[in-house]
């Protein structure tokens, strides 16, 4: 377990950050998409919301857990997170407050789906991504 | 082989899209890095600068898979699956985007990584899987 730094819990909370997931697929392949919805949970753990049951959430609940996470905070700030999912989430009071603010976005941009599962995510590594820095170990 | 569709290349052609390149290690950990030299050579043929490549480097000319995901400032994205061709230290090509690169950060690049496109997926919000080509 490691604890994210700071500036990455900053990151994450700023509007205009943008994140992607890499999961890894069953022939070794890797899917990649962008998630809107992570935050940190505490300073040892992330969670997002699943809003689809598509080739991420598949591949994490067949037991591929592992992912990295590339966050980008414009303009020139970036930072990779490593980690493995530690749980899913159906119900349950995290489950609600991820629902309570995701729901109502989708609605309001006119995309049909909901939250169906909140993953966590365990942190296990952090880098920085920003250029000048690129791949130093934070964390 | 694949060709990637016009929105797509329209996507990885866009300045202000971010761009980020998931490898993966022969023990099956994923790295996902920003870089924003991704640029569509043609249809079939992804490229990017070498600047500060580490482990996205090592990956691969390791298991020589890559992903390459795109989003719009609209919100429009799309995953490329691909397979590393090779590096190019010198050429026409690398010293075009090694002067592009050294125009915007003042960084020389260590070269150009070549990528044969495979398969290509809608990954925007509306149709998130859906596979294009």
């Amino acid at each position: 377990m490691a604890r994210l730094p700071e500036e990455v819990v900053e990151a994450l909370e700023s509007d205009e950050r943008k994140c992607m997931l890499a999961t890894v697929n069953e022939d070794g392949s890797l899917n990649l998409v962008p998630v809107g919805s992570i935050r940190a949970i505490g300073d040892e753990k992330l969670a997002y919301a699943c809003c689809v049951d598509g080739r991420t959430t598949r591949n994490l609940k067949e037991g591929r857990k592992k992912v990295a996470i590339a966050i980008w905070k414009p303009r020139l700030e970036g930072f990779q997170v490593k980690g493995t999912l530690q749980e899913m989430h159906d119900s349950g009071e995290l489950f609600d407050e991820f629902s309570s603010t995701v729901n109502p976005m989708m609605e309001t941009m006119g995309i049909d789906c909901r939250v169906q599962h909140v993953a966590v995510i365990k942190v296990t590594e952090v880098y920085a991504l920003t250029l000048a820095i690129a791949g130093e170990r934070m964390a | 082989m694949a060709e990637m569709p016009e929105e797509v290349v329209a996507a990885l052609s866009d300045p202000e899209s971010l761009k980020v390149v998931a490898t993966i290690s022969p023990t099956g950990v994923p790295n996902a890095a920003i870089v924003a030299t991704v640029f569509p050579l043609d249809r079939k043929t992804i490229i990017f600068a070498d600047l500060r490549l580490g482990k996205t480097r090592e990956n691969l000319t390791q298991t020589k898979k890559f992903t390459v995901a795109v989003l719009r400032p609209n919100l429009e994205a799309y995953q490329v699956k691909a397979t590393f061709g090779h590096f190019e230290e010198r050429g026409a090509i690398t010293n075009m985007i090694a002067e592009r690169v050294f125009e915007r950060s003042r960084l020389q690049p260590r070269g150009v990584v070549y990528g044969v496109v495979e398969e290509v997926y809608s990954a925007s919000l509306g149709n998130p899987g859906t596979r294009l080509v």
